[in-house]
């Protein structure tokens, strides 16, 4: 029997990092691993939710080929990514433990792709942070929000409207806190994941090999700058909500959404919890509302991704100079 | 737009039924509820030993656990992770049970292939091996309550 004991007194190495607009504390005795952390490193204090990571790194060999298996009850998820790689999230402490392998803990794509996601995804609900399946993008500060089911293209529309001049935040989950009156939306710096047909959009994604994503999915997954040059800010103030649906005419339309019909949405859309976490999920039902309140459109259009966005651009411009008028 | 709620998957099973309950008025008092009537027998007749094991650690427990017919049995090998007022069981990938000794607290899934009475003994055996109050307590405290160096 193999025994780990995350033990504070060895874990000597610590950072204050902010992830979605969240404190968390970590800790680990693998300085490596703090280095690939650093893009996330706190300039300074937020007065937001705060949560610790205590990582372990030991030397039993790691498993490059298990699964990831997760599972949660009351206040509890636990994950394995093999059998030395071990971690267990408890929601009511707000904190994240962990024994894991060197190998795992030098994988920086490991580390932004997945871990990082999944961590706030996780916790999120119990530091005020709701994550919420939508792109996200921000012109000068103001934040658009894009939903849709998965393979509605909503990456594929973010990577364009980004080439027209919005900043991307973030193409597939959002995550968004209550800062004073407002919400807050914030990105994770993780890759595009686009579908294997977005080739034909984009020339940048020539001679990119196509990866199974962790969702099982075949994708490209693709750096916004490096590969689009596009621009990312890390956070931005919603102030639009569009519903992108792409199995509509051929015509470009958009219909507002009532506030109502918005929060059903979201409400269908937002995990569970369970009745020990019910304090997170009634702070939760505020950050739901605000986002309803939103200006909320659905949009629909069929044709070419260049198209849509050109669209989209056209109707955010119409409102920022209405709104200005 | 969908409007049923009830349609968001629950991928971790935090809503898996637990349909068979039990209390054990043992040293610990332990209330059980599974999936699985044969674990539940399991845990009935030895819930002497399972009061002897737990009495330590206060009174008062809940057990849940869950038998996953989608958890894999890929290893015989348990690994513990003690991660202060939290101990995990793993038994390989699927098999995951958590003692919250704070909560008093036993939460966890176990492969189909992983027997009641294994899973019994690799329970009993982590309390048995676990260190008494107060130390669990201290082992919990937050890092957030202290510097950072």
């Amino acid at each position: 029997m193999k025994r780990f004991t995350v033990d504070d007194t060895q874990l000597t190495c610590r950072a204050v990092l902010e992830v979605a607009g969240c404190t968390c504390t970590v800790a680990t005795n693998d300085s490596g691993l703090l280095g690939f952390l650093e893009p996330f490193r706190s300039g300074s204090p937020r007065d937001c939710g705060e949560f610790e990571m205590r990582v372990m790194v030991h030397d039993e060999p790691g498993e490059p080929h298990w699964l990831p298996h997760f599972r949660g009850l009351h206040h509890l998820v636990f994950a394995s990514f093999g059998q030395f790689d071990l971690f267990v999230f408890d929601l009511e402490q707000r904190r994240v433990s962990a024994a894991i392998s060197k190998r795992l803990a030098r994988d920086h794509t490991f580390w932004h792709e997945r871990m990082v996601p999944i961590i706030i995804g996780v916790l999120g609900c119990t530091v005020g942070v709701l994550p919420f399946h939508s792109a996200c993008l921000s012109i000068n500060g103001d934040g658009l929000l894009i939903a849709g089911p998965s393979g509605a293209g909503k990456s594929t529309l973010s990577v364009a409207l980004a080439k027209l001049g919005f900043d991307f935040v973030s193409d597939d989950w959002t995550y968004i806190n209550c800062v004073s009156r407002f919400i807050e939306a914030h990105g994770l710096l993780a890759p595009i994941k686009l579908l294997p047909d977005a080739i034909k959009h984009f020339p940048e994604l020539t001679n990119r090999q196509v990866c199974v994503a962790m969702n099982g999915e075949l994708a490209y997954e693709a750096s916004p700058e490096s590969t689009f040059s596009i621009s990312v800010a890390r956070r931005c103030r919603p102030r639009w909500l569009v519903f992108f649906d792409r199995t509509a005419g051929d015509n470009a339309e958009f219909v507002e959404i009532s506030p109502d019909t918005a929060l059903a949405y979201i409400d269908s859309n937002v995990e569970r919890l369970p009745v020990q976490l019910a304090t997170a999920a009634e702070n939760r039902e505020t950050i739901k509302e605000k986002i309803a309140t939103l200006s909320c459109w659905r949009f629909q259009h069929d044709g070419p991704p260049e198209d849509a966005a050109r669209e989209l651009y056209a109707f955010v411009s119409r409102q920022l100079v209405g709104a200005s008028a | 737009m969908n409007t049923m709620a009830a349609m968001v998957p629950d991928l971790l099973r935090r809503f898996a039924s637990t349909q068979y309950h039990s209390r054990f008025s043992n040293d610990a008092v332990v209330t059980l509820a599974t999936n699985n009537k044969h674990l539940l027998a399991e845990f009935e007749a030895r819930s002497e030993q399972i009061g002897e094991a737990f009495r330590t650690f206060g009174a008062g427990w809940v057990w849940r656990l869950v038998q996953d017919e989608d958890a894999p049995y890929d290893s015989d090998e348990p690994t513990i992770l003690d991660a202060g007022s939290i101990t995990m069981l793993f038994l390989g990938t699927g098999t995951m049970v958590a003692v919250d000794w704070i909560r008093r607290e036993v939460l966890g899934f176990a492969a189909t292939d992983v027997s009641s009475g294994r899973l019994f003994q690799l329970i009993i055996g982590i309390a048995k091996e676990h260190e008494p109050f107060p130390s669990i307590q201290a082992a919990g405290q937050s890092l957030l309550k202290r510097s950072i160096v």
